[in-house]
């Protein structure tokens, strides 16, 4: 791959998972709550998405405002509080939905990548 | 206050200070509970950030955790861009409107592209009332003018080759004045529907 085509595909792969932190988020949360440095320790993992960590705040105060998640500050032993997440059930509600969309996308690509073939 | 004499090294407390006027700065016009809880958490983060980053020395430890975090002008630009669109489509007043586009222009190509018709809009609204301040001046040139040597405008003109035919004449006044009335009402509403579906995320 030249080195262009790969500025490319990363620029792309960027927009991509971008434009989909708000999905990351809530599925982050779904199962347990997470504080924000936590959330992206595992967002990086797992995702690969190299983003400035402080893009998560904004995204978290706006997800907090539309009654997706919620939070609550605890005290700990280190001295430095931590504000924790979870997820309401407007948030559960719209992530199953967020997920059936995301299927449907998924797969009426593979339609059109297959048709390629 | 979190952070405060946290450090052993005095350059490393003076890099934090620094951050932490600049958080003070950028989020200076938030309200003052959301601008504690921000501060907070931002600075909650960096120090966890801060006791898990791998350097040896202190001041590469912060230098490093402030990297990963970002400039704050940056990423809390969209919060910033939020509050001053929620608080114009309120007030509407014109210096909120400013500074909510101004924000917003460095939130995203389609944002920006949004502001800069919205930014028409707003000029066209200074447009219809320079309209009607200007027609007792200038009643002439301001209007719905056919000149004598065949052209029209419809607003301000300089053509000095005389009035053929005033369509409005006086009722340009009022006319423009609520036009522009209108628009700029119905503009700085729509900031508040665009603020409400642009999540994406709301049915």
């Amino acid at each position: 791959m030249t080195r262009e085509k790969g500025t490319l595909l990363s620029n792309w792969e960027s927009q991509v998972r971008k434009g989909t932190l708000d999905f990351i988020i809530l599925l982050c949360l779904r199962k347990q709550e997470r504080y924000g440095y936590e959330m992206i320790k595992t967002i990086k993992s797992v995702t690969g998405m190299n983003l400035s960590e402080g893009t998560i705040y904004p995204l978290l105060n706006r997800l907090k405002k539309d009654e997706l998640i919620t939070s609550r500050w605890v005290e700990m032993e280190t001295g430095i509080p931590r504000k924790y997440y979870w997820i309401t059930e407007k948030g559960q509600d719209t992530l199953k939905e967020m997920e059936k969309s995301w299927a449907q996308f998924a797969a009426s690509l593979s339609l059109l990548s297959e048709d390629k073939k | 206050m979190i952070g405060e004499n946290f450090f052993k090294n005095a350059i490393t407390q003076k890099i934090w200070n620094q951050y932490d006027r600049r958080l003070q700065h950028i989020l200076r016009r938030t309200d003052k509970e959301e601008k504690k809880e921000l501060l907070l958490e931002i600075k909650s983060h960096l120090l966890e950030s801060f006791r898990q980053d791998p350097a040896e020395s202190e001041e590469e430890k912060l230098l490093n955790a402030i990297d990963r975090l970002g400039d704050p002008e940056i990423f809390l630009r969209p919060l910033i861009a939020d509050k001053y669109m929620t608080r114009a489509s309120r007030t509407l007043r014109p210096k909120d409107v400013v500074k909510g586009l101004y924000f917003s222009l460095f939130t995203g190509f389609k944002k920006a592209f949004v502001s800069f018709l919205l930014g028409l809009g707003y000029i066209l609204v200074f447009v219809l009332a320079a309209i009607a301040v200007l027609k007792p001046f200038f009643p002439n040139h301001v209007g719905l003018i056919l000149f004598n040597d065949g052209s029209m405008t419809g607003g301000m003109s300089f053509n000095s080759s005389g009035v053929k035919i005033d369509y409005l004449g006086y009722w340009v006044i009022p006319i423009a004045a609520c036009l522009s009335v209108l628009l700029y009402i119905g503009l700085t509403k729509y900031l508040r529907i665009a603020r409400r579906s642009r999540s994406g995320i709301k049915k």
